[in-house]
């Protein structure tokens, strides 16, 4: 009964994935989907597969025994729960098709079931692609009997119906005391917590920044261990045991595995339908918090007026009344700053040096730069890039006005620079001045940042064009769903032009140290600068042509 | 004295692929005017009101509004009219203020003339008590007044209207009837699309009935009873004559 609930359920879903495909565009655009599709999702496990297996042959000697099953299994288990609850928190309060389903004749327990599967299946496929070729990848270097990779993909089938069943209880809980609308938010301010945990706990053991040899793959195996020795990997023992017992390949110990995990799973899952027909209820947690009057402070300049400052201001309201979006960018912020901080905290790293005050400045100098461009990164990735395929819904209003195609694009890109140089810049002048940096290199990392944050910006707001009809506001929410998925994938097409960007960097910036604030130095940021505002006008031009 | 044209189409004409969603249409509209466009659902109403609104592109065929070019000069035809959609988007973390002022912008209204407006439409949209409060948290009549406050803050020449009594309650509808009748008798001219019958033959001067993207009537009621040879009798409404010209004879007898 469940079952059939469940695929009555999902039907939907699935013939509208198949109707997108094949009842849209030409024969010729349906197959570059469906090869495309195809590459994408042979191309990314097998990658990782055989990185993977390469790469373990260097370690081979000095591998602790199951340290690199312990950081999979960890890993998985702890991005599959954040994952479980936003999927959870997703299928049984957001999605709109709720209503229709609560209103036809099911019991709850069928509704629960159907839910669940769909939720088991959402929030784990791309997981599974990502780790379980690491899984494989690891079995294959050890040379793992066939049934251990039969197993494991067991054992984390198990681990996904376990925690989907123990997240989803929890959603259903937490929606009780805490509008369910806003959780999305309670699990950003959890991750936030975490980071800010990881970061004292890093400074105990050394994990962020291990002591630094003259090698890679020694800093590498430093962190392994540093991980292995970690209050995490102690706990990431309880995931990966049971994988380590599966290499072993004991029937018994199998047999009462697997029949451990059964039983749990069907704990969980009663438990968790218990809470669910005790206290879920989709409108009492979605509209206790909607249409609440509540007077908003407003800042809105009506003077001087000009469409960039109006698209600023309504770009900057809407941001900072989305409280989501602000506690992200603290997110971000938090990783820059502990990961610069720990770096100059870092004794090894200046002993490693001989004690070199000028070479540590270089490295933190251009290393803070780098960090900092892959941060401009990600801000465009997660902000910028969507900025056109969330104005696609106001089209009627933009379209419908007196500007051009230009100037709108023109207006949202100024819109969404000054936006990213207000909220970056000044994060890249902080945490030199925490670094020690001289005034004269904060100066030029400065003037490079913002630089480079214009041309970033740019490609974000011309590539993220080629996808304003995909509609999808929240990338982070709905990583698992296949549009999400592929517009991450181009959105990540912006990194190789961003290192590019940093090579220029690192090379100018040697020019500039070598001669100081030379003639020569100025003359490099002029070309770096004009180099870059030629990408820009093209990605701009592309976005006004495509809008 | 013939009033000048407010919308000339000529051989107007969308297409998606192989389907022609609009075919062949040409009309004028006169200035000062409501007219109404009625057809049954994918007739063709709201595309051509979209690319009326110059938010589609037409596949052939050229607008003109008040003598402007839409295909030659959009700018300046989109400065003279404002249009309300059907499920008009608005953004839900932006008071109701606020969004006025955006869209202002958009337009280029001069500050006062913004300030003034403002104060005005809201006032008449009954919206004042509500101008500082988040969009998400008006309702659907809300929404849908203020983006017709949104569409009017210009002082266009024309205003299109697509689908306006969708979720109106009576109050909300009436008003808005009333209003588009002064909005003409001001001088504005009034295109509006509707399902609704009775709209259509309360408010519009002119209709146009599409059916599969051609026009088949055109005219006040009284032209288009004449052109089709109503035999029933001269009163016969219009729900009776569209649900005949639309092909459903049987309903058109028992209406």
């Amino acid at each position: 009964m469940v079952l059939r609930t469940a695929i009555t359920l999902v039907k939907p879903k699935v013939l509208s994935l198949k109707n997108s495909i094949f009842k849209t565009g030409s024969w010729a655009q349906q197959a570059l989907i469906i090869l495309g599709t195809i590459i994408v999702l042979a191309w990314l496990p097998s990658a990782i597969f055989f990185s993977v297996r390469d790469t373990l042959k260097e370690f081979s000697s000095d591998l602790q025994p199951g340290g690199f099953l312990e950081l999979i299994a960890t890993t998985f288990a702890s991005i599959f729960m954040i994952a479980a609850c936003i999927h959870a928190l997703q299928i049984f309060f957001v999605a709109r098709e709720n209503e229709l389903f609560l209103l036809a004749p099911l019991t709850k327990a069928a509704f629960f079931g159907g839910r669940y599967l769909e939720s088991c299946f959402a929030a784990s496929w791309v997981l599974l692609i990502l780790f379980l070729p690491m899984l494989y990848g690891y079995a294959a270097h050890v040379h793992a009997p066939w049934h251990f990779y039969v197993f494991s993909t067991l054992y984390f089938i198990f681990l996904i119906l376990i925690e989907s069943a123990i997240a989803i209880g929890f959603v259903v809980l937490l929606s009780r005391i805490y509008p369910a609308r806003r959780l999305k938010e309670l699990f950003i301010i959890m991750a936030l917590i975490g980071v800010i945990l990881l970061h004292f706990y890093s400074k105990s053991t050394s994990f962020v920044f291990p002591t630094i040899h003259d090698g890679n793959i020694e800093a590498f195996q430093e962190t392994i261990r540093a991980w292995h020795k970690s209050i995490a990997a102690r706990s990431g023992q309880f995931f990966s045991l049971p994988l380590i017992t599966l290499q072993r390949g004991a029937f018994f110990e199998t047999i009462a595995l697997f029949c451990g995990l059964g039983a749990l799973w069907g704990l969980s899952y009663a438990a968790s339908l218990r809470i669910f027909s005790d206290f879920y209820e989709l409108s009492n947690a979605l509209e206790r918090w909607q249409h609440v009057r509540k007077p908003q402070q407003t800042f809105w300049l009506q003077k001087p007026r000009s469409l960039f400052l109006s698209f600023f201001q309504k770009d900057l309201h809407l941001f900072l009344r989305d409280i989501a979006q602000p506690v992200q960018l603290i997110l971000f912020v938090a990783i820059a700053g502990v990961t610069l901080i720990s770096f100059r905290q870092s004794s090894l790293l200046k002993g490693a040096l001989g004690g070199d005050a000028l070479l540590f400045d270089d490295i933190i100098f251009t290393v803070g730069l780098l960090g900092h461009i892959l941060l401009t990164v990600l801000f465009a990735g997660r902000f910028i890039f969507p900025a056109l395929a969330l104005e696609e819904e106001s089209r009627w209003l933009i379209q419908g006005s007196p500007i051009s195609g230009l100037d709108f694009i023109n207006a949202k890109y100024c819109s969404q620079s000054v936006l990213t140089l207000i909220i970056l810049l000044p994060l890249y002048v902080v945490i030199g001045f925490l670094s020690d940096l001289s005034l004269e290199r904060i100066t030029i990392g400065a003037v490079l940042s913002t630089i480079s944050i214009l041309g970033i910006d740019a490609i974000a707001i011309g590539s993220g064009s080629l996808l304003a009809r995909l509609w999808s506001n929240n990338l982070g929410a709905t990583t698992s769903t296949l549009g999400s998925f592929i517009y991450m994938m181009v959105s990540l097409l912006i990194l190789p032009l961003c290192l590019v960007f940093s090579i220029g960097l690192a090379s100018f910036y040697s020019l500039l140290v070598a001669d100081s604030l030379s003639f020569n130095g100025i003359v490099c940021c002029i070309i770096y600068a004009s180099i870059i505002r030629l990408v820009a006008g093209f990605f701009l031009r592309r976005a006004s042509q495509m809008w | 004295m013939h009033a000048p044209l407010a919308v000339s189409i000529s051989h107007l004409k969308k297409s998606y692929g192989s389907f022609a969603a609009v075919q062949d249409i040409s009309l004028d509209i006169k200035a000062g005017e409501v007219f109404g466009v009625l057809g049954v659902n994918g007739a063709g109403k709201t595309t051509t009101l979209r690319m009326l609104a110059g938010i589609l592109t037409p596949t052939a065929g050229d607008i003109s509004i008040f003598g402007i070019s839409l295909r030659d000069n959009p700018i300046e035809a989109k400065r003279i009219c404002g249009y309300i959609p059907d499920r008009p988007y608005l953004y839900n973390k932006l008071t109701g203020r606020e969004f006025l002022y955006f869209v202002s912008d958009l337009y280029h209204v001069p500050v006062e003339m913004a300030e003034r407006n403002i104060e005005r439409l809201l006032a008449e949209y009954k919206l004042t008590e509500w101008q500082y409060e988040l969009i998400e948290s008006y309702s659907h009549g809300m929404k849908q007044r203020l983006a017709t406050c949104a569409a009017l803050i210009h002082e266009p020449k024309l205003l299109i209207v697509d689908e306006p009594m969708v979720g109106l309650d009576p109050h909300g509808a009436k008003f808005l009837k009333a209003a588009f009748r002064r909005y003409a008798a001001e001088g504005m001219t009034v295109l509006l699309s509707t399902h609704s019958l009775n709209v259509a033959e309360e408010v519009a001067d002119r209709l146009v009935i599409i059916d599969r993207g051609k026009i088949i009537a055109l005219g006040t009621l009284a032209e288009i009873r004449s052109q089709t040879n109503s035999s029933l009798d001269n009163e016969e409404n219009l729900e009776s004559l569209f649900l005949r010209l639309t092909g459903d004879d049987e309903l058109s007898r028992t209406t």
